[in-house]
């Protein structure tokens, strides 16, 4: 049995899942045409498996999307919503551990000072620098995540979508790990052997920064923290004035607010059952956003041991 | 601004041209010193024909003149890892513990000793990669095979 999704976001989570197919197609053509010219270069083996590591953004995204329209069961109670916390910090620990390895690389390769042979092939009868292929297969890699990255925050946005927005943070690494590689490899070819470490390091900090901040925001969602915004670890405006909107209509009693998946649920603690509430007329702030306030509870006093 | 573009353009297809270049400037010392320093590891296959044949192409191509010693493989590729010379030919096992630290060219023959196969094959520094290139046409122009 499928469960329905507010209508509001119907066609942005078809072209949520749309975007998710697009990349994992794109991806899979990139991580092929990097295996043909990767040589023994170690830096574009470390693009190669970052390039197979960034594909898993794309298939969490699509798991936790087929969870999300499904009726709640005997054994899953209160559905499966939070699928989606579960695949943002599947996504969040790809991304850390993408930023981390190209940072180790990096830090290795200039300890050791390891000069990189990159040797000449041939090709079609042509004696060619092996460089220049894998600049091409560089630049390559460079042009579908940074088209589909762009395409996917806005909808990210719309959708409060952690996963796809940390989908979006990692084509970003990629177009940028990309062009640090055709800077590195440009860099061998006029004799700098750090260059390509040295670029390397530099987008890794800022890729491990965006890994972390979304771990952050990941393990505050499981353990029903107070919403972030989208790839902060600061509470999420909406849910700041739905708090504050709460507490104005239910005075001296305590309001907890959560996230479930993409979803917010509320609990007023300390008064009873209030029959007949509608939730999209407590909502605070853009009506098109209403959807996101899913659930709202109470508990009267005496009714928490905690 | 088509003028600046196509100087710029041009500008960079000619420095692109005579990529890549060597870290260690090898290739730029040889053909200034016009002298190579070349190992040759002790064993029957120093005698084999299509070795100095390669020491001879690279010869012309730099117009450089080899420096040549003998030595045991293992002593030669540690020296050659560490900048002491710019070329070892000889016999080597497929896999060896010094595959890390040089570059093996295209091999110019394979020879089977006790079931273990071994390259008649010409070792270079690693990462300079403007010398490699060089030495990898001379290696392939013989028939040379990675």
């Amino acid at each position: 049995m499928t469960k329905r999704v507010p209508h509001e976001i119907e066609a942005d989570l078809a072209k949520a899942r749309r975007l998710a197919w697009w990349t994992l197609a794109w991806m899979a053509s990139i991580v092929l045409v990097m295996w043909l010219v990767m040589g023994a270069s170690q830096a574009m083996k470390t693009a190669f498996i970052e390039d197979l590591l960034s594909m898993v953004p794309a298939i969490v995204l699509l798991i936790a999307m087929r969870f999300e329209r499904k009726e709640p069961t005997r054994l899953f109670t209160f559905g499966f919503d939070r699928m989606h916390s579960l695949a943002f910090l599947v996504s969040a620990v790809a991304l850390a551990i993408m930023g981390a390895t190209l940072l180790f690389e990096a830090v290795h390769t200039l300890i050791k000072a390891e000069h990189v042979t990159v040797p000449p092939v041939e090709l079609f009868g042509e004696h060619i620098w092996l460089g220049w292929l894998m600049i091409a297969a560089l630049l390559y890699s460079v042009v579908p995540p940074f088209i589909l990255g762009r395409m996917k925050l806005p909808v990210a946005k719309r959708l409060h979508d952690e996963v796809l927005h940390t989908d979006a943070m990692m084509q970003k690494a990629d177009w940028m790990t990309g062009l640090a590689g055709v800077a590195g490899i440009l860099g061998i070819g006029f004799g700098l052997w750090w260059a390509d470490a040295v670029a390397a390091g530099i987008i890794s900090v800022s890729i491990l920064r965006d890994g972390i901040t979304a771990l952050r925001i990941a393990a505050a969602e499981l353990a029903d923290g107070t919403p972030r915004a989208l790839g902060k670890a600061e509470i999420a405006p909406d849910a700041a004035a739905l708090i504050d909107a709460l507490e104005a209509r239910w005075p001296g009693a305590e309001v907890r607010v959560r996230e479930s998946g993409r979803y917010l649920l509320a609990q007023v603690r300390g008064v009873g059952g209030d029959q007949g509430v509608d939730l999209k007329a407590l909502w605070p702030g853009d009506p098109e956003r209403s959807w996101r306030f899913a659930e709202l509870a109470f508990v009267p006093p005496g009714h928490d041991e905690r | 601004m088509k003028r600046p573009l196509i100087f710029l353009a041009a500008l960079l297809a000619t420095a692109c041209s005579e990529l890549p270049k060597d870290p260690g400037g090898t290739l730029e010392r040889v053909t200034r010193e016009q002298r190579f320093r070349v190992g040759i590891v002790s064993s029957p296959a120093a005698a084999d024909g299509r070795l100095h044949a390669l020491l001879a192409r690279v010869a012309v191509a730099t117009g450089a003149r080899p420096s040549i010693e003998q030595d045991a493989a293992e002593r030669l590729l540690i020296r050659l890892g560490e900048g002491e010379l710019d070329l070892v030919l000889g016999e080597f096992q497929r896999k060896g513990p010094w595959s890390m630290h040089v570059h093996m060219l295209p091999a110019l023959a394979r020879n089977s000793v006790a079931g273990r196969e071994t390259l008649i094959a010409a070792a270079a520094p690693p990462g300079e990669n403007g010398w490699i290139m060089l030495l990898d046409r001379e290696a392939r122009a013989l028939g040379a095979q990675p």
